[in-house]
C-alpha cells in the first residue's frame, strides 16, 4: 500500500467504479431465469448500477460514509436475528473498510450494495436458501418479487437508515421473545462436554442413579444457578427439590409432567445449548416468512404445540389445547381472516374421506353412513338428490363412481365439526371447528385430524371473535343459541387474523422460552437447508 | 374439507409484509430529497490528542461530515506506524467512539495515544518482544487504538470504552492504556 496516500478526486473514483462494474456487464440483464434477481450478486449488481449510474453510492474518496457504518453494523450483527454475518461477505467488507485504494473502494461500494440488499431480503421474508434447496418443501421462504433496484432507491431516500432496519424484522412479541432466546442460550456456558445420557431405565423420585448428577449440572445451567451443585448432600439421589425443577423442565419442553425421568425427558436433556441456539434460529426463520404484524386482536394456532391462543391489544387473553393434522395429512402453514362461524353446522364430507374411509366401511356395513347420520346425495350440484344408502351395493361401487356422490353428515352431537365451525375460507379447506371426540383433548400429542384444527373449548372462541365495542357476547348466547338445534351463520363485523404456525421454539406472556416437539418432522429439513453449510 | 397430504411447509398469503415494505417505500419517496439537506450535521467537537512516542500534538474539531481531505490526511498522519513512517487510513469510527467517551465523562484533557496504526513490520517486530500482541492486529488495519486520558482513571475509561464501543476493548493496567478497535465485540 503506498506510504502517503495521494489525493484522489471524486472524479477518479468514479472511474474506478465504471472499471470495476465492467465485471457486471449490461448483457446480463438479457440472461435473466426464473432465479429470483438477489440469487445472483452479477445480475443484482449488474441491475442496480446499471440503472442509478456507475457512481460510488455508499463510500468516497475519504472512505466509508455514514451510510455505510450503518449498513456494515446490520450485516456484521445479523447474528442477532439468527442469521449469519457470513453470508453477508462482512469479513471481506471490514478488510476494505480502511483500505484506500480507488480499486477497493469501488469494490466496497458493490459488496456494501449487494450484500444489503440481500440482507433487508432475507429479515424482511426469509431467507431464499431454503427455497433453493427446496422450492417446494419451502415454497414461502424469500419473496421471488424483490426488487433490489427499488430497494436501494428507498435506502438512498431514507433519512433514518438506523430506524429502517430496524423495522424490518417481524415486530410482535413472538419473534422478539425468540432473539431474546437466542441470546440468553447463546451465552450458556457448559464445562465439559455435552454427551448424551445413557441408559434407559426411567428414574423415579428417590431413585439413586449416578445420571442424576449430570441432570442436576444441566438443569442447573439452564436456570442460571450455579449454587445448585453443591446443595446436595447425597448428588446421586433423586430429591424432592430436582423433582420440582425436573416437572417445570418438562413443561417448558412439551413433555409429560410426571416427574419421571422417562426416554423423552432424557432425550430433551441431551439438547444441548447450542442445540437450542439452531431450534431458535430455524424457529425465528419461520416467522420472518409469515407477516410480520400479527394484529390487534389476533387467533394465533402453534401446531407444534397442539395449542390456540387468543390476545388482544398485545396481551394473551388464554388458551387451549387443538387437535391438528396427522403426520399423513399436515395441518398447513399460512395467515388468513376468521369472517364468519357456524353454529350446529352440516359436514361436508370431503371426497378423501369418502373414498378412503366411507366406502370401505360402507362394503362392510350397509348401514354405516345411516348410524352416522350421514345423508348420501347423488352429486354435489343443488339439484342433487337424496338417496337411501341402505339400498345400494357398495361392492360394485369404484373409488371414481364414489367421489361423485356427496355425502353430508346432519348437525348434531356426533357431527364431526361439533357445535361450532369457525370459517376463513382459503384454499386449503382448512378451518378450526369443535369436535365431539373431547376425550382426545387430554393427550399429550394430539395430531389425530386430516389437517383441519380441532379446538377444545369452542364456546369460548366464539365469544372472544364476536365480543367488540358495541356488540357483546357471552357464553350463555351462544348455549342458547346452539340449543336450538339449527344451522346459524354469525358473521363477524371486523374479520380476526388467525395465524396457523409451526414453532417448536415460541415464548409465553412472562417472555419465558419454551420448546416442544417437531411433531411434522420439520426442524432437521429446514436445518439443513439454512444451517449446514 | 380437502386432506392436506403434502409433507411440505406450505404457507399462505404475505399480504401485510408486502404492504409493510411498499408503505415504507412511498413514505422514504415522500421524503426523496437528498439526506444531506435534511440530515442535521452533529456539531463538530474539539479532539486533541498527544502522541507518547513521538511527543506530538494534534487538534481537529472532528465530526462525521468534517472528517474528510485535509483532516483526514493530517490524522492519518498524526497517528502513523512512529517506527516506520508508514501512513495508514484510520477507520472512522474509532473517532465517533473517543467523541462520545469524552462527552459522556466530562474530561477536557488530550487522549494520550500509545499507539495507532502499526504496520506488519512492526506488529512483527513487536510480536517478539512482548507475547500481548495478536498476530493479526485490527491496528494492522488502521481499525485500532490504544489510549488514555490524563484527567481520567484508565479503568473509568475501560468501562466508558466497553459501554460505548460495539467493538473489542482491552484493559492493561500495568501499561495504563485501553485497546479499543472496530472488530467484534470483546473484552479482556
Amino acid at each position: 500500500m503506498p506510504a502517503v496516500d495521494g489525493i484522489a478526486s471524486e472524479e477518479d473514483l468514479a472511474r474506478a467504479m465504471a472499471d470495476h462494474l465492467e465485471c457486471y456487464p449490461v448483457e446480463l440483464l438479457s440472461f435473466k431465469d426464473q432465479k429470483p434477481s438477489i440469487a445472483s450478486e452479477d445480475v443484482c449488481l449488474a441491475t442496480i448500477y446499471h440503472e442509478l449510474g456507475a457512481k460510488p453510492l455508499w463510500v468516497s474518496v475519504d472512505g466509508p460514509g455514514m451510510r455505510a457504518e450503518i449498513i456494515a453494523r446490520y450485516l456484521k450483527y445479523a447474528d442477532k436475528e439468527g442469521l449469519d454475518p457470513a453470508d453477508y461477505q462482512v469479513e471481506k467488507i471490514e478488510g476494505l473498510w480502511t483500505d484506500p485504494s480507488l480499486e477497493s473502494l469501488a469494490k466496497l461500494d458493490t459488496l456494501l450494495t449487494y450484500n444489503m440488499v440481500k440482507y433487508i431480503h432475507d429479515v424482511s421474508y426469509g431467507q431464499l436458501k431454503s427455497y433453493m434447496v427446496n422450492p417446494e418443501l419451502f415454497a414461502e421462504a424469500g419473496e421471488r418479487g424483490f426488487d433490489p433496484l427499488k430497494m436501494v432507491e428507498t435506502i438512498l431516500a431514507t433519512e433514518n437508515l438506523d430506524e429502517f432496519f430496524q423495522s424490518l424484522p417481524p415486530q410482535h412479541h413472538q419473534y422478539r421473545g425468540l432473539r431474546k432466546g437466542l441470546l440468553h442460550y447463546g451465552l450458556l456456558k457448559y464445562s465439559g462436554k455435552w454427551k448424551d445420557l445413557s441408559g434407559t431405565e426411567s428414574i423415579r423420585p428417590g431413585d439413586e442413579d449416578e445420571r442424576i448428577v449430570e441432570i442436576r449440572k444441566r438443569i442447573a445451567l439452564l436456570e442460571n444457578d450455579n449454587k445448585e451443585i453443591s446443595k446436595s448432600a447425597e448428588p446421586s439421589v433423586y430429591d424432592h427439590e430436582l423433582l420440582k425443577k425436573v416437572v417445570l423442565f418438562q413443561q417448558t419442553h412439551g413433555l409429560v409432567q410426571d416427574g419421571i425421568i422417562g426416554r423423552n425427558t432424557i432425550q430433551e436433556l441431551n439438547k444441548s445449548p447450542e442445540d437450542r441456539v439452531d431450534q431458535i434460529k430455524i424457529n425465528m426463520a419461520r416467522w420472518r416468512w409469515q407477516d410480520h404484524g400479527l394484529g390487534d386482536k389476533y387467533i394465533l394456532v402453534n401446531i407444534a404445540n397442539y395449542s390456540l391462543y387468543a390476545c388482544k391489544t398485545g396481551e394473551l387473553k388464554f388458551s387451549m389445547p387443538v387437535i391438528v393434522g396427522k403426520f399423513q395429512h399436515q395441518t398447513p402453514v399460512f395467515s388468513d381472516k376468521i369472517k364468519y362461524l357456524e353454529l350446529n353446522p352440516y359436514w361436508n364430507v370431503p371426497s378423501s374421506i369418502a373414498v378412503n374411509e366411507d366406502l370401505p366401511g360402507l362394503r362392510k356395513n350397509p348401514s354405516y353412513l345411516v348410524e352416522k347420520n350421514i345423508r348420501l346425495f347423488s352429486n354435489w350440484q343443488k339439484d342433487g338428490v337424496e338417496i337411501d344408502s341402505t339400498a345400494i351395493n357398495w361392492k360394485r361401487v369404484t373409488p371414481s363412481e364414489m367421489a361423485r356422490f356427496k355425502l353430508r353428515q346432519d348437525p348434531g352431537p356426533t357431527n364431526a365439526l361439533g357445535r361450532v365451525k369457525f370459517v376463513f375460507p382459503n384454499h386449503y379447506s382448512v378451518y378450526l371447528h369443535d369436535s365431539p371426540a373431547k376425550r382426545l383433548f387430554s393427550e399429550q400429542k394430539r395430531s389425530f385430524s386430516h389437517g383441519c384444527i380441532r379446538v377444545s373449548e369452542p364456546e369460548k372462541l366464539a365469544v372472544f371473535l364476536l365480543d367488540e365495542e358495541g356488540s357483546e357476547w357471552n357464553i350463555e348466547q351462544i348455549h342458547d343459541l346452539i340449543s336450538q338445534g339449527k344451522r346459524k351463520v354469525l358473521k363477524i363485523r371486523l374479520p380476526v387474523p388467525v395465524h396457523i404456525t409451526y414453532q417448536t421454539a415460541w415464548v409465553d406472556k412472562d417472555d419465558e422460552i419454551l420448546f416442544n416437539g417437531d411433531v411434522y418432522g420439520r426442524d432437521e429439513k429446514l436445518y439443513k437447508a439454512l444451517i449446514i453449510k | 374439507m380437502k386432506s392436506i397430504s403434502s409433507s411440505g411447509e406450505n404457507h399462505g398469503r404475505k399480504i401485510s409484509r408486502r404492504f409493510f415494505l411498499l408503505a415504507s417505500a412511498q413514505i422514504a419517496a415522500a421524503v426523496l430529497v437528498p439526506s444531506s439537506v435534511l440530515a442535521t450535521p452533529s456539531e463538530p467537537k474539539t479532539l486533541r490528542f498527544y502522541h507518547t512516542h513521538t511527543g506530538e500534538r494534534i487538534s481537529v474539531d472532528y465530526s462525521p461530515e468534517t472528517y474528510k481531505g485535509s483532516m483526514r490526511r493530517e490524522l492519518e498522519y498524526f497517528l502513523r506506524d512512529f517506527r516506520t513512517g508508514e501512513v495508514h487510513r484510520i477507520d472512522r469510527r474509532l473517532l465517533d467512539v473517543l467523541t462520545t467517551i469524552q462527552h459522556n465523562c466530562g474530561s477536557h484533557s488530550c487522549y494520550e495515544i500509545i499507539s495507532g496504526y502499526r504496520s506488519a513490520k512492526t506488529n512483527a517486530f513487536l510480536r517478539k518482544k512482548s507475547s500481548g500482541v495478536a498476530k493479526k492486529s485490527y491496528h494492522m488495519q488502521g481499525r485500532a487504538m490504544d489510549i488514555r486520558l490524563a484527567d481520567l482513571d484508565t479503568k473509568v475509561l475501560r468501562d466508558l470504552a466497553i459501554k460505548f464501543n460495539r467493538g473489542g476493548v482491552g484493559f492493561y493496567p500495568k501499561s495504563d492504556f485501553v485497546h479499543i478497535d472496530t472488530g467484534r465485540k470483546r473484552r479482556w
